[in-house]
């Protein structure tokens, strides 16, 4: 097991190493540097400015600056938030995106996971088709119109939720559902088909047999193996909802790092972005290496090579 | 002895009644059963349909604006605005349908033609209300259904092509060649597609710098103006500054008088103008890095993202066919390996690729969607879905609601990618190969 | 063990989720409004924009303040002032009482230190050229010496005993000579006479080599720049030409002073941490949450703050107009700054009458570059503006009693100055189906696709399709449109790789030098390529003169030139988008919608009216 986490840490290194310098070649290779202004520097104040942030040096001497400093932890000062360096705007936000994912993350695991095994226990049924159904309408239409008609429904028809912000657990529901609502829909349709597969095997036959009620057949002996398909979905889940928090947090203003991640991009802010896509990516590794790791735990028969 | 041979003549006579089934009939047959999978095909291939024949509907022109009808909710009654001038001469004809239609292709000019030629000026009334600039909202559902669909199935298929050859080749090689190869899968994976899409958008939609030439003949050679001579000259002008104006450059008349287009192999053009002594150059086309619309930029960028899962999922498959005994006699018949992987592996992957394939152009839809939210979609006055939900939302205020621009680009959205889904769902299925003869 | 993961795992999102709501909450703060986006920085030298100005002119005090309804100039740090010798000289004198919030007071000195880092070249100040009306100030943000001028040379050590941050050590004398050295990129040695002595100088970090010292800078002496301290609370300063608006320039926010101890103490950025941060404006920073809000407290140090009624203001950073709607409409915000275009028709309508859109300092425009053909022929341009419906384009889209615009300096301008701006020709499509056949393109054949450049944005990409369509069905050309992001624009834009483009402008003062002295040729903002030399030597002209009369005749012929050519169109004049609740008192709509907090107060008995009214709690 240790040998396996520390050969997986190892090639965490080579992934940040090539995202580092993917991104660092693309950001440069846009047009439009970080000192592109309304108004036109003067040349002399221009140069001055060139000098501070090295950006005159060849491009390879830039890298390997960046890339030592980076080492060091020092991912530098935000181009767009002047006050602020990386490190501060990620230690502001992280937190923020990071509950919110977590709660919507959890809403899309508890109602995916009813739906799912509620549809695979009475397969065919209504409620089977009608379960579907709705969880469909999760992944077919696009977040932003969610959220945008959760809004009408729920902020101003019938004021239940507030409309925008962030400091009550009331800020947190709308925000988490219209994230999460598209991976409930995933994860329902998943653990229908793990249900149904698990359920048509002889141990859960032999359970039924034994007289156990079937509750307990389902959540104890059943969800496990159900859970298989689930689980290896919750790092691609996890991604995706990092860069989906975009859109919501930009419509409920909440203060997250997903607003960063496109503005950083889309402002030529250099360092922001470096720093966030290494953030992204470590996270994204790490999530999927707990994964598999928790696939051996689920199901004793997967080794970890 | 004789009743020996007349069974086993009768049982040969039976055996050749029999006939096989293939996987394919199987499946469509257990497709056929699933009711929800049917209609979804068959709403997929309705709207398929209507949208290559959007140019033949009675539909409204999706660009004209007319900002008297702003913001009108859907009504049934009133003829819809067609802006085609009828009466006046077909110069004042073609110019109002391309201010309504905007230049299009040969083909879809064509169904514009018939439909003028069929329903002269009347149109279907805004039963989806009209925008912010006038125009009706159900032509647009139209004519964006043609570009959001296209972008589905296009970068859906790059993604198809780039995954299965990766997926196919990775499986079979095995080995330490495998490993690599699903290894650098993973580091892509892991990579924010957010940024790769942001900055190929951004820096294939840049624009290079524009020259502008000025080369002057050579005085006393414009002796007067008669068109032959003077494209003599210029012929003559040309021979010389050749080497100014880069390889390949051809002269062309354009239009009679005194402008001449000169092309250059890029697709750079020139318009070039006699003023006094002076070749001037009038107006150069566009240099982008990439000679395209933001819609090709698209069907590429976004093809490239999605090939990972492909890869994932096919390689899979690939390693478990490996061991098939088909593969082992043709590798025993000594087939090369070109040969066993896209002859014998690609079409027993079939099933797998369909039904990744009608559950990638989803994905593919909402991300073009998702890519119009932060204004990096199709360009105006293109119109896509996506473009479409994203001008809806911004209409939903506290004050006024203005429903229809949401609901139905949404519905559209919706009932299209749910019945992708359920499609998908009942492909997998019905190509389950557990499932044969059930 | 495997069946707890779960629950070990749904243990853990609660208790994450509790602690980042915790982290989230706050005591609510008097008065709320919203701030645009995330503001870039709260150093005064370093703004570029009007949501870091409200928060400025909050943290910091300049010499005058704005009187919020007339916006005249009013004594702020300086009490009273004087303006001699033909309207060059201003001696301004502080108020003796001014403090910063560490108890510290504010002197001359502080100004004047404060003024040098603002055109020192290294702070790279967008805002510097506001200041280089004072003499020597454009020559010292150059950075550029003449042999013969006064030099300071800039050491690379402190002075014993100075802050971390503290500049290098100054050395003042008179440059002899300039030695190119080469072309290996080291540049020049400045031989530099300091006392007796000769010394050269090279700028660079490496240390010296072969009698020449490293230095960090070598610029204008600063003493000869015209900013001088005569007394303790007594600042003076120079004027190359007199200038009508100098006194209600220095009340603009990049004009604050700072504290020259916090800066050199913590350097930047850390100065402008809240725990580090020393301000002398009626509010101090309490904290600043990113993309959340602004926080600010009264400050108790603050020379006037028995008139400061506010204890507690949140800033907001909304980006989206409706989000911004939907706080006010909810009662989270009492002002916002912006509203969705698509139903301010709506919003001036209501009852409740809190928005209410009056004519404000900005152009919106379109950009012709005038170096691409066709668009170099001043007929072509003036056909195209003779086609744009600038009423379709308000009366339609924009829906908010904006004015078309027949001029670029916005005409509301005469209520405040007595200018009268040049006015183009009306809408005339026939006049211009006539000038475009006149420069060669009949009907419109012949005539290129024209790409029209907006940044991105709903309301622009709307404008941009409806002049596109005026443009088609009036002209008959083709147009397309292409929209990019802002950086990308402003890039695109500078570097003239467009052929129409969106533009805005905003006026920094009340005076159509803001406006008129962008299109000199060569000017910064100057993205057209356009270039007259008359219109050159009037706005030189109006610049030097001292009487108003002539000064406003000099800019009227000189904006008659920018009309008649035509390298931009203007389209229309912008109105305020302020939304506020009426029991917010001392809040009142003036053209440059400045509303500084300092006068802001709530009247709690109509706020308790108000919100119970709308049912809010």
């Amino acid at each position: 097991m240790t040998a396996f986490v520390l050969k997986r840490l190892g090639w965490m290194a080579i992934t940040l190493w090539v995202v580092f310098t993917v991104s660092f070649f693309l950001m440069w290779a846009v047009p439009g540097g970080p000192l592109d202004q309304e108004r036109a520097l003067d040349p002399q104040i221009e140069e001055n400015m060139r000098q501070r942030y090295h950006l005159d040096d060849p491009l390879w001497q830039q890298y390997l600056r960046e890339l030592s400093s980076a080492l060091r932890g020092d991912l530098g000062v935000s181009f767009r938030l002047a006050d602020f360096s990386v490190g501060e705007i990620i230690a502001q936000g992280f937190p923020i995106s990071a509950s919110l994912g977590i709660v919507a993350l959890g809403f899309a695991l508890v109602l995916g996971m009813t739906a799912g095994i509620v549809s695979a226990v009475r397969r065919g049924s209504a409620a089977d088709v009608g379960l579907m159904a709705a969880a469909t309408v999760g992944i077919a239409l696009p977040n932003f119109v969610i959220a945008g008609i959760l809004i009408i429904l729920l902020v101003f028809l019938w004021p239940l939720f507030p409309a925008a912000g962030w400091g009550t657990p009331g800020h947190l529901v709308l925000p988490a559902f219209c994230l999460g609502a598209p991976y409930a829909a995933y994860i329902a349709r998943l653990t229908r088909t793990g249900m149904l597969d698990v359920l048509s095997q002889d141990y859960i036959r032999t359970a039924y047999a034994k007289g156990l009620p079937g509750r307990t057949v389902i959540l104890r002996h059943a969800l496990k193996g159900a859970m298989l398909p689930v689980v290896s979905f919750l790092g691609p889940a996890i991604a995706g909802i990092l860069t989906g928090s975009l859109v919501v947090e930009e419509i409920f203003a909440i203060p997250g790092l997903g607003v960063h991640f496109v503005q950083a991009a889309l402002q030529n802010d250099y360092t922001l972005a470096m720093g966030l896509v290494l953030l992204y990516t470590t996270l994204l590794y790490t999530m999927n290496l707990l994964v598999d790791v928790s696939y051996a735990y689920l199901d004793p028969r997967v080794k970890l090579e | 002895m004789a009743p020996d041979l007349e069974r086993y003549a009768a049982l040969l006579d039976e055996a050749r009644t029999i006939k096989g089934v293939s996987l394919g009939q199987d499946a469509w047959r257990r497709l056929k059963r699933n009711r929800v999978a049917m209609a979804a095909l068959g709403f997929l291939a309705v709207l398929g349909t209507l949208a290559v024949l959007t140019p033949l509907l009675p539909l409204q022109p999706p660009r004209y604006v007319d900002t008297a009808r702003q913001f009108a909710p859907p009504e049934f009654s009133q003829p819809g605005e067609s802006g085609i001038t009828l009466h006046s001469g077909p110069e004042a004809r073609r110019a109002s349908l391309e201010e309504g239609f905007g230049r299009l292709d040969p083909i879809s000019r064509a169904l514009l033609a018939v439909r003028v030629a069929v329903f002269r000026d009347w149109s279907i009334p805004s039963i989806c209300g009209t925008d912010q600039l006038g125009r009706d909202v159900l032509s647009r559902l139209f004519w964006g259904a043609r570009i959001s669909l296209a972008v589905g199935l296009v970068a859906t298929l790059v993604s198809l092509v780039i995954g299965v050859t990766y997926g196919a080749i990775a499986g079979y090689l095995g080995g330490r060649t495998d490993n690599l190869m699903m290894r650098i899968v993973d580091v892509l994976y892991s990579i924010p597609f957010i940024f790769v899409v942001i900055f190929l958008v951004t820096i294939l939609s840049a624009e290079t710098t524009r020259q502008t030439l000025h080369f002057e003949l050579p005085a006393g050679l414009v002796k007067d103006f008669q068109e032959e001579s003077v494209s003599g000259q210029l012929r003559a002008a040309f021979a010389e500054h050749r080497h100014a104006l880069g390889a390949d450059t051809a002269l062309a008349t354009e239009t009679p008088g005194e402008r001449w287009r000169v092309s250059q192999k890029e697709g750079r053009d020139y318009v070039v103008e006699l003023d006094g002594g002076r070749l001037r150059v009038v107006t150069e086309s566009t240099g982008r890095l990439l000679e395209a619309s933001r819609i090709v930029v698209f069907f590429f960028v976004i093809g490239a993202i999605y090939w990972l899962t492909m890869a994932r999922v096919v390689r899979g498959q690939v390693i478990s066919l490996r061991n098939e005994q088909f593969i082992e006699a043709a590798q025993i018949i000594g087939a090369s390996r070109r040969r066993i992987i896209f002859l014998h592996l690609v079409p027993n992957l079939l099933s797998v690729v369909i039904v990744y394939l009608t559950l990638t152009i989803p994905r593919v839809m909402l991300f073009e969607a998702f890519l119009s939210f932060l204004g990096l979609g199709v360009e105006a006055p293109d119109v896509s879905w996506g473009l479409l939900a994203n001008e809806g939302i911004k209409a939903i205020t506290p004050v006024r609601i203005f429903w229809w621009l949401v609901v139905f680009p949404g519905l559209a959205l919706g009932l299209t990618l749910w019945a992708l889904n359920f499609l998908g769902d009942g492909l997998r299925d019905a190509l389950d190969p557990r499932m044969k003869n059930r | 063990m495997k069946a707890m993961l779960p629950y070990v795992l749904a243990g853990l999102s609660l208790a994450g989720m509790v602690w980042a709501l915790a982290v989230g909450r706050l005591p609510p703060a008097d008065f709320t409004f919203t701030n645009g986006d995330e503001i870039k920085t709260v150093d005064p030298a370093l703004t570029t924009g009007q949501p870091e100005g409200r928060i400025v002119w909050s943290l910091f005090e300049g010499l005058v303040t704005w009187d919020p309804q007339t916006l005249e100039p009013r004594p702020g740090v300086a009490e009273s002032w004087e303006i001699s010798d033909g309207g060059l000289i201003y001696t301004f004198h502080l108020r003796p009482e001014a403090r910063w919030s560490d108890g510290t007071p504010v002197t001359a000195e502080d100004f004047a230190w404060s003024f040098r880092r603002f055109l020192h070249p290294a702070t790279a100040s967008q805002y510097a050229y506001e200041m280089w009306y004072v003499a020597g100030a454009e020559k010292y943000t150059s950075g550029e010496v003449e042999v013969g001028d006064r030099v300071e040379v800039e050491l690379l050590e402190r002075p014993p005993g100075a802050l971390p941050f503290a500049g290098g050590k100054i050395l003042r004398g008179k440059l002899l000579a300039v030695e190119e050295t080469g072309d290996d990129g080291k540049g020049k040695t400045y031989v530099v006479e300091i006392g007796r002595r000769r010394r050269r100088f090279r700028k660079g970090a490496g240390p010296g080599a072969g009698g020449v010292e490293p230095c960090r800078w070598v610029l204008y002496d600063f003493r000869r720049v015209g900013i001088r301290t005569p007394g303790r609370h007594t600042l003076e300063i120079r004027l190359k030409h007199p200038v009508p608006y100098f006194l209600h320039l220095m009340g603009f926010y990049p004009m604050s002073p700072v504290n020259r101890r916090c800066v050199e103490t913590h350097g930047y950025p850390a100065w402008t941490k809240p725990e580090n941060i020393v301000t002398n404006g009626p509010f101090h920073l309490k904290f600043r949450r990113i993309r959340d809000r602004v926080r600010l407290v009264k400050s108790p140090t603050y020379w006037d703050r028995e008139n400061v009624h506010l204890d507690v203001v949140d800033a907001l950073a909304v980006k989206s107009y409706t989000t911004m709607l939907n706080l006010y409409m909810t009662g989270q915000a009492d002002w916002i700054t912006a509203v969705p275009p698509e139903i301010v028709p709506d919003l001036i309508d209501r009852p409740q009458g809190d928005f209410r859109p009056i004519p404000f300092l900005g152009t919106y425009y379109y950009l012709l570059n005038a170096n691409e053909p066709p668009l170099d022929d001043a007929r072509v341009r003036r056909a195209l503006g003779l086609a744009l419906n600038k009423k379709q384009v308000v009366e339609t889209v924009t829906r908010a009693g904006q004015q078309p615009a027949r001029s670029y300096v916005p005409a509301g301008i005469s209520r405040y100055v007595d200018y009268r701006p040049a006015l183009c020709e009306p809408y005339d499509p026939e006049k211009a189906g006539r000038l475009l056949a006149e420069a060669g393109y009949p009907g419109g054949r012949g005539m290129p696709r024209l790409e029209i450049l907006y940044n991105t944005s709903e309301a622009h990409k709307a404008i941009a399709e409806l002049i596109q369509s005026q443009w088609k069905r009036n002209l008959g050309i083709d147009v397309s449109l292409a929209n990019q992001e802002w950086a990308a624009y402003l890039v695109a834009t500078r570097k003239q790789n467009y052929q129409v483009a969106r533009a805005a402008w905003i006026g920094d003062y009340l005076d159509p030098n803001t406006f008129l002295d962008m299109w000199v040729t060569g000017g910064t903002h100057n993205h057209t390529g356009w270039s007259n030399p008359e219109y050159d030597r009037l706005i030189d002209a109006a610049q030097k003169e001292p009487d108003t009369r002539k000064r406003m005749a000099y800019f009227h012929q000189a904006e008659r030139i920018l009309m008649d050519e035509m390298p931009i169109i203007p389209i229309y004049s912008y109105v305020t988008q302020s939304m506020v609740r009426p029991y917010v008192r001392g809040f009142y709509q003036n053209i440059q919608d400045v509303h500084p907090l300092k006068y802001l107060r709530i009247d709690p008995e109509e706020k308790a009216r108000v919100l119970a009214e709308e049912g809010l709690e």
